[in-house]
């Protein structure tokens, strides 16, 4: 099971079941790709809302209290979904935040870049309206339908892999053709 | 000022606000790959189950939209 949250189709080839778990391999990691090539980065966006969980956590075992990352915007329900995809929807949603996103000048708080917003690569700073190089922000946001399809396809994507993830498991049905065929010896006694 | 920006994959939104409902195509590919790889009991068949299944949810959706387009645009106005 938890080899099948590290990586989708993991849990199956684990159980011998390598056709199977690189069919899910390449629906679930396939259907994530198509999603940020659809939305882009921007459709995987928790706002931080588990990172700053697991940071206040860690405070309170610590009892150093850790203040908690201020987002604009994100939208956390769809990540519910986009989680079960494993580390990989996690690494793709903390480079969004740290990498692309623009910290403001005034509330400190992490947000998507305005259209002509430039970001200083060192502290992720905001350089104000008109600074981005060429004119292009940081990373475009995607709006509308095409906005929307990018989220959806991540989050359909985070969902096959928790059926993935429950089926490697607790399924232990034995299924013909599930293990890979083994070489037949020549006595053609049986192990 | 007018600029050309350059396309970034898997950065920026691609502009498919023309041609978005062909983007139903993959989805239900790669839905009908990973479902039917848990679901399926043989593997012998699997990928004309799996092209089954993606006309069953591409005409699913068809049939969804045209029940939509009756109801919106003949249905409604009849109770108007």
């Amino acid at each position: 099971m938890l080899l099948a949250i590290v990586l989708p189709g993991l849990g199956h080839v684990s159980l011998g079941k390598r056709r199977r778990g690189l069919m899910i391999a390449v629906g679930v990691l396939g259907l994530f790709a198509s999603g940020l090539l659809v939305g882009g980065i921007g459709s995987v966006d928790s706002g931080l809302f588990f990172a700053n969980r697991v940071r206040a956590l860690t405070g309170s075992i610590t009892g150093s209290p850790v203040k908690p990352e201020r987002v604009e915007g994100g939208e956390p329900v769809w990540f519910v979904g986009q989680m079960f995809i494993g580390p990989i929807a996690f690494s793709v949603d903390l480079i969004h935040h740290y990498r692309f996103k623009v910290r403001d000048l005034t509330t400190g708080a992490l947000r998507a870049p305005l259209p002509d917003e430039g970001r200083d690569p060192a502290t992720g700073m905001s350089n104000g309206r008109g600074s981005a190089v060429g004119g292009q922000p940081s990373y475009r946001r995607g709006l509308g339908r095409v906005g929307e399809i990018g989220t959806l396809f991540c989050t359909i994507a985070g969902m096959l892999n928790l059926i993935a993830i429950i089926d490697a498991a607790w399924s232990r049905r034995a299924r013909p053709g599930d293990a890979d065929p083994q070489p037949k010896s020549k006595t053609g006694a049986r192990s | 000022m007018i600029y050309t920006i350059a396309h970034r994959f898997f950065v920026d939104p691609i502009d498919a606000h023309t041609w978005w409902w062909a983007l139903l195509v993959p989805l239900a590919v790669f839905i009908s790959i990973a479902y039917k790889a848990v679901r399926l009991n043989s593997m012998a068949h699997y990928w004309r189950e799996v092209g089954i299944m993606t006309v069953q949810i591409l005409l699913g959706l068809m049939g969804l939209g045209l029940l939509s387009l009756v109801v919106v645009e003949v249905l409604v106005p009849l109770l108007g």
